[in-house]
């Protein structure tokens, strides 16, 4: 991608590559500044060792609403800065998934600076 | 003079304490524009503030609770809650009966004044399955406005001042969601209470147009309300200079308000470090932890 997706917002899913693990990932932008982004993602499937998860069951509706194909897991310690222009909006977070998925972003954020 | 709550005390959050407390949450309004209309019934005339209320909840209830009604299944009806509270007109109904409620001491005097009449009207609603439900319900909106009312006894006796009616954004009502000074704690709350509001407007919608719910929905509706009206009531409790019975919010319970904020406060000094360790690192995706 080469220009940044226009009205990335706050509370948006989006899809990205992580280049770690290969794949492309479907996230929740928890916070913007400038043109990058917090984005919590999920994986498929829950590890301990990423601490706090956060389900989100397929089929449901939050599922559809992230344009999530399987149930997926939101964990504390996967958590990504993301530039707008390496990420495709795919959907919208609901207003009490993302009630859930803030406070472990959050946490994951603080592990990881106080990790460096 | 009328100062917000947000600038009253010691203690300040800058989106709690008006929404929890300046209208009982939105929940104590919309009982008692409710309670009103019911007590109104069969009156040939309406005052104009009078009318201002019907048109307002009745509008409300068409608009936002009556989809409620129509939901499927609890996963149907969560995805019913979001479209509701997302809506355009949300805001919008609940700044409408605030005004109409914005006299010194109306919703008090209104919400003193509602009887067991309005309870029987509920479980005429949702079914006799949902009277304890309804019941603690009752309880905790009486304790609410109790709680709500010392503290502005306390506010106006101490700084001499009044309430500003809090009117939500209505370009944004779930701003405070997103919004970095705003403990997700705190958050989680108001959106508790915006989901319990859309769920109090569905039972009136019920009630208005006298249609019956399946059990399953009647309890869900009623569990939602009242999750919303007991999250709030726990922050009202954990705010100093209210007294709300112990039997109702136990100590154990409530919310240590400055250790939230302060949390908060670290949460954003790391987010802003995790932003300048992604501009240093010059990359597209940062993923700095080693176990991901």
């Amino acid at each position: 991608m080469t220009d940044p997706p226009k009205g990335i917002s706050e509370r948006d899913a989006v899809r990205f590559y992580h280049p770690a693990s290969d794949k492309r990932r479907t996230g929740v932008v928890i916070h913007l500044q400038n043109e990058a982004a917090i984005v919590i993602f999920g994986r498929g499937r829950q590890l301990d060792d990423l601490g706090v998860c956060e389900v989100v069951q397929f089929p449901s509706s939050e599922a559809s609403s992230l344009d999530l194909y399987k149930t997926t897991y939101f964990h504390a310690r996967c958590v990504v800065r993301i530039r707008l222009s390496a990420v495709e909006r795919v959907g919208r977070c609901p207003p009490g998934l993302f009630a859930r998925l803030r406070p472990i972003a959050l946490q994951g954020v603080r592990t990881m600076v106080t990790l460096r | 003079m009328h100062l917000p709550w947000s600038m009253v005390g010691s203690f300040t959050v800058e989106h709690a304490l008006p929404r929890v407390t300046a209208d009982g949450g939105g929940s104590g309004l919309l009982v008692a524009a409710v309670s009103r209309l019911r007590a109104l019934a069969g009156s040939r005339t309406l005052s104009k503030e009078d009318e201002r209320i019907k048109t307002a909840i009745e509008g409300a209830a068409s608009a936002i609770g009556a989809p409620l009604l129509d939901a499927e299944s609890l996963d149907d009806l969560g995805r019913r809650l979001d479209a509701s509270i997302e809506s355009k007109g949300f805001a919008g109904y609940f700044n409408e009966l605030a005004r109409a409620f914005s006299t010194d001491g109306a919703l008090s005097e209104q919400l003193e004044r509602i009887d067991e009449y309005l309870n029987e009207w509920m479980i005429d609603v949702l079914g006799e399955g949902q009277r304890a439900l309804i019941t603690e319900a009752d309880r905790m909106m009486r304790a609410t406005v109790a709680a709500f009312e010392n503290l502005r006894r306390t506010v106006r006796s101490t700084f001499n001042v009044d309430v500003s009616p809090v009117l939500l954004d209505e370009d944004a009502p779930l701003g405070f969601l997103t919004n970095r000074n705003v403990p997700p704690r705190i958050a989680s709350t108001f959106l508790g209470t915006y989901y319990s509001n859309a769920c109090f407007l569905a039972i009136a919608s019920a009630g208005i147009t006298r249609r019956k719910l399946e059990p399953w929905l009647a309890r869900a509706i009623a569990e939602r309300w009242i999750e919303g009206f007991r999250g709030q009531l726990v922050m009202l409790a954990s705010f100093p200079g209210t007294h709300v019975a112990e039997d109702i919010v136990p100590r154990d319970q409530r919310l240590d308000l400055e250790a939230l904020v302060r949390e908060n406060e670290a949460a954003n000094t790391a987010m802003d470090q995790f932003h300048r360790d992604a501009d240093e690192a010059d990359v597209d995706v940062y993923a700095p932890d080693p176990a991901r």
